[in-house]
Formats: structure tokens, C-alpha cells, sequence
């Protein structure tokens, strides 16, 4: 324990901390000391003012974080909150979080724009991230942070005056790269940047470089788990976007810096990382002690009923005589989450707002969405009772559909299906081999009313957690799921702000076609506090287009092997630049028969492949250049 | 802003200018507001008389945590008073026997304690507000208050007095022969600091170990490096040299080592910031306490606002404990740690 035996002005040996580091006190003599006896009567107001005075000094000293009230499932984990704090407090200018992947840089870069907002300390944003992580920064932002942020997207109409007059603006950076709109977005001014994977910044004769170079801003954050892939330039690079002139020219730092002959290598390492200190951020996985148990994945793909196979094949039929014609998407799209996924009825995001839907010159009816489409593919994918509610509504718009929603409807009221089969064999199993609890997913409600009605007739126990649910009735379903309820049934939202670990099976009864999404769902049990081994179970059936996009993840890119965070890196790394649903859905719409899909998705894969051998190099890279030294 | 630091700012705006004889109006939850200011006060604050208030970066004052706003007001803040006397001129005390409820409160450990009396008197209770500071590598900071007994050094667990639900306390006019309580309350702080600042040292305590264990590794790699080339050519170095040259490396370590400790080692600061001296009715409960051949008379207190009885303050570290043993000959009382 620290003690203090005087009063003394200068400091005095108190003891150690528990890991012997050396402390000492001083006890402050002021006016104040010295007037405690024979104070003045009662001037309590004026004292209260000297208290509250210094207690504002230290708001704004940022010792108290002021994002941390109000936060929706953010776990406070001690070093995202540290780095938020020594960023406000050292980083005035900017900051490069090179945190390992996985140990939450989007939260960090989150927490850092809720503290700076909530002070009122910037209020024009930018965020710029990869085409296909806008929609998973949109939607973190809002439902973790509470901030709403306009998003910019290619393929609306994005008036000229937008970039200046939106005060928050979420963009892909392909796109306020492009010649339209460079010239917009770096005339304006902005109180903060964050760029997103901004390794693809890396390079200073790109238009990615040229483009956050010339953005007029007072404050940037920059997040890259792998700043570093062929060259110490390329850190040069970032690190000269931060802040120009910390490394002096490049030929300086290369000079001082750099090895010659392996550009990889880098001298006088020790004033290096004294540089680098002041301007980057890097936890790592060793540093923050996050040791996650193995996670095992299983993929069960089951062959239709005879009814099912004919509903699939018509409906895809269907839908590719209803896109006839149709142009390949002009780009990213919004991702579906589950209220989009049901919201049949949305708007159709091929016609300009205010415009009337083209007429189709094949078909001569009102063009179908890429979100009509995209829903109609994920509710086959998901349960034939999903179908139902948007045939029903197509179909009194189209006599053609008619056949199709009583093949659906007989399908929906038919016995167990085969995947219905599994789960329930899953289930069963789930209480002799693997011990615990296990998670159901689905995407559409009208599934998970089904698959209630399977799991009571079986006879298994479970809690149902909806978004159409009050929150007490969420949190009730979550209780009894901790409680004595081995199953509980999960819609997209899946229990988010709820501790789901004592959870650790997880069964996708179906799936979404983002690899995000499907890692935010493994999320919700393989974090921080499981300490047993996770079993992730996917079921799907066979030709479909999720038992090909199971065949990319799982086999391609072993997406349930690697570590959380790390497929936002691959996507991230992707060429081309959709949301990878946009991206489901154009090979789809370009393949005239399966094997002209399944080339597609081979070729996806291959894609996906070298993505990912580029950030494996690369992380390999950055791990010996950096080590845990910049924490 | 958010609403909370906002309004806080609002409401200190408000009464630091208000005091100062300005007329202010800022009605709550509006954005702006307007203060008429004396000229004085106008010119400590480098601006017009007519003052709009609000907290926008274009106002004349922004009044915002990111502006100098806190700078500006320091000169008048610091003319505040930093000691304010109060009084509770009257509180129900319990008049029951003491004897069962000092039993049930206290374990005492080497003594035997025989409760004489009780009876209703009054005390002052000092509270302070002190900022305490930890600096190291990095830095943490906090207020924080400690009300003592002036009477028996014990930390209480006392109200704020400067929030709304504070006991209704009268001004006093104390007289100045008040013990000092100064060095009591720092030690009740101290161990208040140890405690919030925990997750803040086993950071430090982290990065320190980790910073060691570079250097280490860094120097043996240098030691390993050494004596290889001396293994493949022993001819070049003779084995003196090698061996005053391994001592230099390992002396360096020892260098950069201690200097980390320097770098590492934690400064508390604790600076008083205001001071509330409260005289109050409470118990005193008179107590024999026997320890061997020797005897002392103790006092213990039951306060009418916590409604119970105040621990007792070590003499040798200041902890406030309900655990407590006596010294040999003096009778001091002791905590078990002092006793240890």
C-alpha cells in the first residue's frame, strides 16, 4: 500500500506498485491548506465554482471519455479505451492505428469521432473505407455509435453540392477519387478524416494517395492493420500524409532509414521507432492478451425435395425472363440487413428517385430491383415460407407467379425438409457430443416461425429473439436462453449489446451472402470471455447459390479459420469495388447456365485468393517490422 | 458537445458571472444567451461588455471545452474561496447503549475494550478536494474528495456537501485553532489513488515490463553477435578485450535499464483545492482500552449523517480501520497490516 508520513513539497517514497515501479508523493501546500482553519463564513458557491473549474480542466484534458456513455454492444476493452485516450491527448494532429487485425480499429476510430463530436470538437467528417466495408461502417456507426452519416454511393445521383454542404459523409474512396468528384471533396473543409484500410494509400503516385493529400482537414486518423507490404517508403508515404515533414524528404528517410539493397530492412531502427512513436498507434494480439479459443467449422449441403428443387428452378427462371435485358449493376448497392431482406416492397434503386420504374422491353412488366432480386434469392435460400410474402406480393402484379407461390406455399406447409431434418438431428446431437448452448440463425422472420413450429413438435427447447420484439422481450429471451434453454433462435440482429458467450454452438440455418455479416454472426459467441471451443454448423442446399458461396469461404479462403477482422481485410483488398452482395447477384444475373456460375464463382475465388495471399505477405511483413513496439 | 458537458458548462458560465455582478441571461437547454458584464470583468475576460454566450467556435467566448474558454475565467476563479466553514447546529443522536453497537462494528484484536460512556458533543469534519495527479510515462489525473474527522483522523464516508442532497448545513464563523487535517486526508487519498489508478499502473507496469524486455533482448542479441565472431575468429580479439567489451554491453544494459525505471517511476501529486469545515453534533463514545500492563482512553464516534460509528485512524499509516490492535506501551491503535 502507498503511504505519505509528511507533508512535504517535494516528492517522498510511498512504495511500489504491485510490479515494483518505484513511487513517490508530494503533498501540495496551497493557499488552500493553509486557510483551512479560520475560514471565512460560508461562500460555498464560489468554492463549488473552484471544484467544478478544474473538474471541466480535466474533461478537457480528456481524462474522463465522454463516449463511452451511451454505446450500444461495444464491449469496453481497456485498450481500445487507452488508445482513444493517448490519441486525444498526444496525437493532436493525426494518428496512424496500425492495430492488429481483429483488436477492434473501426471501434478505436468509432470512440475517437463519438469523443471528438460529443465535444464539440469537429463537426464536418469524412470516412472513407473500401467499397465493400461502407455498408459495414454505416451500419456499425449507427447502431454502436448512435452517428448517422450520409453515405455517398456510385450509381445515385450525388449533386454537386453535396461533399460541402453534408457535414458527416460516408464514401467509398474509389469514388471520391474519381474524376467527378476529386475536385469536390478536396475543396472542402473537414474537421476530421478517418480512411479506412488506408494502405491502399500507401502508394504516392496513386490517386488514393493524391486524393487524401490534398483533403483540407484539421484532424485525420488513418487505420491499416498492415501499413507496410514491399517498401519502408510505403510507410513513408502514410506517415508523410499524417504529417508532413516528420521524416523529412524521402530521400531523407531513406538515407537515414532504409537498408540499401533490401528496401524492407530498416536502419537505426531505434530513432525509427522513436519517430514512429509519436505518430502510430499498434496493438497487438500478444500486447492485449486476446487469446480466443479454436473455432471449428462444418459445412452440411443437402439435397432439395423434389418440390423445393422445381420452386428453385422456377423462380429462377422467373427471375432471370424478368432481368432480360437488364445492364450489369452500375455499382454498390446498399447491404440487405434484415429489415431490407423482408421489405419486398422497397424502393427500386435501378430508377432515380422521382422517376417512374422502366418498362421492360422483353417482359413488359415494371422492372424488378437488384434489391427485389437479392431478397427473393436469400428467401429461397433460406426456407420456401420466406418466399411467400414478396410472391404473394409479386403476384398480383404478375399472373406468372402464380404457380410459383402455390409451389412455395406447398412447399412452406410441407413435412420436414432436409435442412430442417439436420437442424433437428444438429440439435439432438448438441446434447451428447458438444456441450453448451447453440444459436439458430435465420435471415427472414417467416423462417424462424417455421423452425419454431419444427424445434416444438420435435420437442426441443428454445427462446425466440426477433427485431420485431420489445426489449424486454429480447432480454427475457436472452435470460431464459442463459438460463435452462439450450436453444435459442436468432434473427440477423442476433443479440446485439447482449453477452452471448456462454453460447458456443452456432448453427446458420441459412446465410447472408456477405462474409461480414456472416463473421458478425460467428461474432456474437467466438469474442472476448468464450473459453470453450466453438462449433459453427452451416446448412444449405445443394446448386444454390449459398452452397457456392459457402464452397468460396469455407474452401477457398477457410474463412472460419481465420481470425475475426481478417475478411474485412481480404474484401478489403479485393479489385473491382462492390459490396460483395453486388457482387453475388452480377454473376448471377451475367451466368445463363450453372456452370456459367460456377465458372464465376471460381473465378471470384481465385480473386479472393490472391487477396488474401496479398495480406498474409503483407501482415508477415508488418510483423517483423513492427513486433508489439508501438502499443 | 453533449448535453451533459454542455449544460455543465452553461451552469458554471452562469454562476462565476453571476457572482461577479453581471446580469446574465441563459435560459436552460437554449443554445445562446446573453451576459451584461462590469467593465472589470470584461477586461480580464478580453472582450466587449455585452457578452452573447454560447458555446459555438464563432462566439466572441466559445464557451466549449476545445476553446480557451477555461484559461480565460482562470484569474476569476482563482479570487474564489478555497476554505468555506459550515454547521449543522442540530441532529438526532442515538441514545441507546453503545456497547452492543461498537461490538458489532469493531474487531479488536490484542486489546480488551470496555465501552465507559457516550455522550453528545460536537466535531469538525473536514472535507477536501484535492487534484491528484499520477505521473509517469503517461499521466492520469482526477479529483477527488476525503472527508476526515478533525478529532480522530478517520476518513468518513460523508455526503458532498456541494451537491443538492448534501446535508442542510448553516455558514459558521469556526474558530481557527481547527487541527490540521491535512496529512490525514492525504493519506486517505493516497489510498483512494492507488485504487482508481489500478487499470492506469497495470498499463504502465505492461509497457514497462515490455520496454525491458527489448533492451534485453536487444543487448544479449549484441553479447550472442560477440562472442560468434569470436568463436569463428579467435584470433582477432584477445579474451581480455572480449571480456571488457561484454562488461560494457552489460553495464550499458544496466544503464538503459535504470533509466526506464526513471522513465516508469510514478509521481503522485496531490494539490489541495478547496477545503469545507464542517462542525457537526455527533456521539462520543469514551472507551477504555486495555493492551497488557498499559491503559489508554480512546474515543469513538457516531456520526448522525452516515448514522453510524467511524472507523478508527492508524496511527502509524493513517488507514481507517474497524479492524483494529493497539501499540504495547503507547495504546496507539494500529492496523493489522501496521501491527503485521
Amino acid at each position: 500500500m502507498w503511504t505519505v508520513d509528511a507533508i512535504s513539497d517535494s516528492p517522498r517514497p510511498a512504495g511500489r506498485t504491485p510490479g515494483g515501479i518505484e513511487v513517490t508523493v508530494r503533498v501540495g501546500q496551497a493557499g488552500v491548506a493553509r486557510s483551512a482553519s479560520g475560514a471565512a463564513p460560508a461562500e460555498l458557491a464560489g468554492l463549488w465554482l473552484r471544484v467544478e473549474h478544474a473538474r471541466l480542466r480535466l474533461l478537457r484534458g480528456f481524462e474522463e471519455l465522454l463516449c463511452l456513455e451511451g454505446l450500444h454492444g461495444v464491449e469496453h476493452l481497456p485498450h481500445q479505451i487507452e488508445t482513444v485516450r493517448r490519441v486525444l491527448r498526444h496525437f493532436r494532429g493525426g494518428v496512424l492505428l496500425a492495430d492488429e487485425v481483429g483488436l477492434g480499429k473501426t471501434i478505436e476510430a468509432g470512440l475517437l469521432l463519438r469523443e471528438y463530436l460529443l465535444r464539440g470538437m469537429v463537426k464536418r467528417v469524412l470516412i472513407l473505407t473500401p467499397p465493400a466495408l461502407v455498408g459495414q461502417w454505416n451500419e456499425e456507426l449507427s447502431s454502436k455509435f448512435g452517428l448517422e452519416f450520409a453515405t455517398a454511393e456510385s450509381g445515385h445521383t450525388i449533386k454537386s453540392d453535396f461533399w460541402a454542404e453534408t457535414d458527416r459523409v460516408l464514401a467509398s474512396l474509389p469514388l471520391a477519387k474519381s474524376r467527378r468528384h476529386f475536385d469536390a471533396v478536396s475543396a472542402c473543409p473537414w474537421d476530421l478524416v478517418i480512411v479506412d484500410e488506408a494502405h491502399h494509400c500507401r502508394n504516392r503516385t496513386t490517386r488514393n494517395w493524391q486524393l487524401v493529400n490534398a483533403l483540407q482537414r484539421r484532424r485525420m486518423v488513418l487505420l491499416t492493420a498492415t501499413p507496410v507490404q514491399n517498401d519502408l517508403v510505403e510507410l513513408y508515404n502514410l506517415l508523410t500524409l499524417l504529417e508532413p515533414g516528420h521524416l523529412k524528404t524521402e530521400a531523407d528517410f531513406k538515407k537515414s532509414y532504409v537498408r540499401r539493397g533490401n528496401p524492407r530492412d530498416p536502419r537505426n531502427r531505434e530513432r525509427l521507432r522513436e519517430l514512429l512513436g509519436e505518430v502510430m498507434i499498434r496493438n497487438t494480439r500478444s500486447l492485449v492478451t486476446i487469446d480466443l479459443p479454436a473455432r471449428y467449422a462444418q459445412t452440411f449441403v443437402v439435397a432439395p425435395d423434389e418440390n423445393e428443387a422445381t420452386l428453385y428452378r422456377l423462380l429462377d427462371t422467373y427471375l432471370r425472363w424478368r432481368c432480360q435485358g437488364r445492364p450489369e449493376s452500375p455499382a454498390a448497392e446498399q447491404p440487405l440487413g434484415e429489415a431490407d431482406a423482408e421489405e419486398a416492397n422497397g424502393p427500386d434503386i435501378f430508377t432515380t428517385p422521382g422517376q417512374p420504374p422502366d418498362e421492360s422491353a422483353s417482359t413488359g412488366q415494371a422492372d424488378l430491383s437488384r434489391m427485389r432480386i437479392t431478397s427473393l434469392l436469400l428467401a429461397a435460400g433460406s426456407h420456401p415460407a420466406a418466399l411467400v410474402p414478396t410472391l404473394a406480393d409479386l403476384a398480383e402484379q404478375d399472373d406468372r407467379v402464380g404457380p410459383i407461390l402455390e409451389l412455395a406455399r406447398k412447399s412452406a406447409q410441407a413435412g420436414l425438409s432436409a435442412k430442417e431434418t439436420k437442424l433437428v438431428e444438429l440439435l439432438r446431437a448438441g446434447g451428447q457430443g458438444r456441450e453448451g448452448k447453440t444459436l439458430v440463425f435465420a435471415n427472414f422472420t417467416a423462417t424462424l416461425d417455421r423452425l419454431a413450429g419444427v424445434l416444438t413438435e420435435a420437442g426441443i427447447r428454445f427462446s425466440l429473439f426477433t427485431g420485431r420484439q420489445t426489449a424486454a422481450e429480447k432480454g427475457e429471451a436472452v435470460e431464459s436462453f442463459r438460463g435452462d434453454v439450450p436453444v435459442m433462435l436468432c434473427s440477423e440482429i442476433g443479440g446485439e449489446g447482449h453477452n452471448l458467450q456462454f453460447a458456443n454452438t452456432l448453427i446458420n440455418f441459412d446465410l447472408p451472402w456477405n462474409p461480414m455479416r456472416i463473421e458478425q454472426r460467428v461474432g456474437r459467441i467466438h469474442r472476448i470471455g468464450q473459453t470453450r471451443e466453438v462449433f459453427i454448423f452451416n446448412l444449405c442446399t445443394a446448386g444454390s447459390l449459398e452452397d457456392r458461396i459457402l464452397r468460396l469461404l469455407h474452401d477457398k479462403i477457410r474463412m472460419f479459420e481465420l481470425v475475426v477482422g481478417e475478411v474485412g481485410s481480404i474484401l478489403g483488398n479485393l479489385e473491382g469495388g462492390d459490396e460483395f452482395e453486388s457482387l453475388v447477384l452480377n454473376l448471377w444475373l451475367k451466368s445463363r447456365e450453372p456452370a456459367d456460375l460456377d465458372q464465376a464463382f471460381e473465378k471470384l475465388g481465385d480473386s479472393m485468393l490472391s487477396a488474401q495471399e496479398e495480406y498474409l505477405e503483407t501482415k508477415r511483413l508488418d510483423e517483423a517490422l513492427f513486433g508489439d513496439e508501438f502499443e | 458537445m453533449s448535453g451533459a458537458v454542455q449544460d455543465r458548462l452553461q451552469q458554471f458560465t452562469c454562476r462565476l458571472l453571476g457572482r461577479r455582478g453581471a446580469e446574465v441571461d441563459w435560459p436552460d437547454q437554449a443554445d445562446q444567451g446573453l451576459a451584461l458584464l462590469p467593465t472589470g470583468i470584461a477586461e480580464v475576460l478580453h472582450c466587449l461588455e455585452i457578452l452573447p454566450l454560447a458555446s459555438d467556435a464563432a462566439s466572441p467566448l466559445p464557451i466549449n471545452l476545445s476553446s480557451d474558454f477555461l484559461d480565460r475565467v482562470e484569474p476569476l476563479v482563482a479570487t474564489e474561496p478555497a476554505a468555506v466553514s459550515l454547521q449543522i447546529p442540530t441532529a438526532f443522536l442515538k441514545q441507546s447503549d453503545m456497547a452492543e453497537p461498537v461490538a458489532r462494528a469493531f474487531s479488536w484484536l490484542n486489546a480488551r475494550v470496555r465501552v465507559q460512556s457516550a455522550e453528545p458533543t460536537r466535531t469538525e469534519y473536514h472535507t477536501w478536494f484535492f487534484l491528484a495527479t499520477l505521473d509517469s510515462a503517461d499521466r492520469w489525473q482526477q479529483v477527488v474528495r476525503v472527508t476526515v474527522n478533525a478529532s480522530s483522523g478517520a476518513r468518513v464516508p460523508l455526503p458532498d456537501t456541494l451537491t443538492e442532497d448534501a446535508p442542510q448545513a448553516e455558514p459558521a464563523d469556526l474558530p481557527g485553532d481547527a487541527p490540521s487535517t491535512l496529512l490525514a486526508a492525504a493519506r486517505a487519498m493516497l489510498i483512494q489513488v492507488q485504487a482508481d489508478s489500478r487499470p492506469f499502473v497495470d498499463r504502465l507496469e505492461g509497457r514497462l515490463g515490455r520496454d525491458r524486455k527489448r533492451l534485453q533482448d536487444y543487448y544479449r542479441a549484441l553479447l550472442r553477435g560477440d562472442s560468434k565472431r569470436a568463436a569463428r575468429h579467435p584470433a582477432v580479439e584477445d579474451a581480455a578485450k572480449r571480456d571488457a567489451k561484454a562488461k560494457a554491453v552489460q553495464l550499458e544494459l544496466r544503464r538503459k535499464l535504470a533509466e526506464l525505471d526513471e522513465r516508469y517511476a510514478c509521481r503522485v501529486d496531490l494539490t489541495p483545492l478547496a477545503t469545507i469545515r464542517l462542525d457537526c453534533p455527533v456521539l462520543a463514545v469514551r472507551c477504555h482500552v486495555q493492551r497488557r500492563a498499559a491503559a489508554k482512553p480512546h474515543t469513538l464516534f457516531w456520526n448522525p449523517i452516515a448514522k453510524q460509528l467511524e472507523p478508527m485512524a492508524c496511527s502509524r499509516c493513517g488507514v481507517s480501520t474497524f479492524a483494529v490492535a493497539f501499540a504495547d506501551d503507547s495504546v496507539a491503535a494500529l492496523c493489522a497490516a501496521c501491527q503485521g
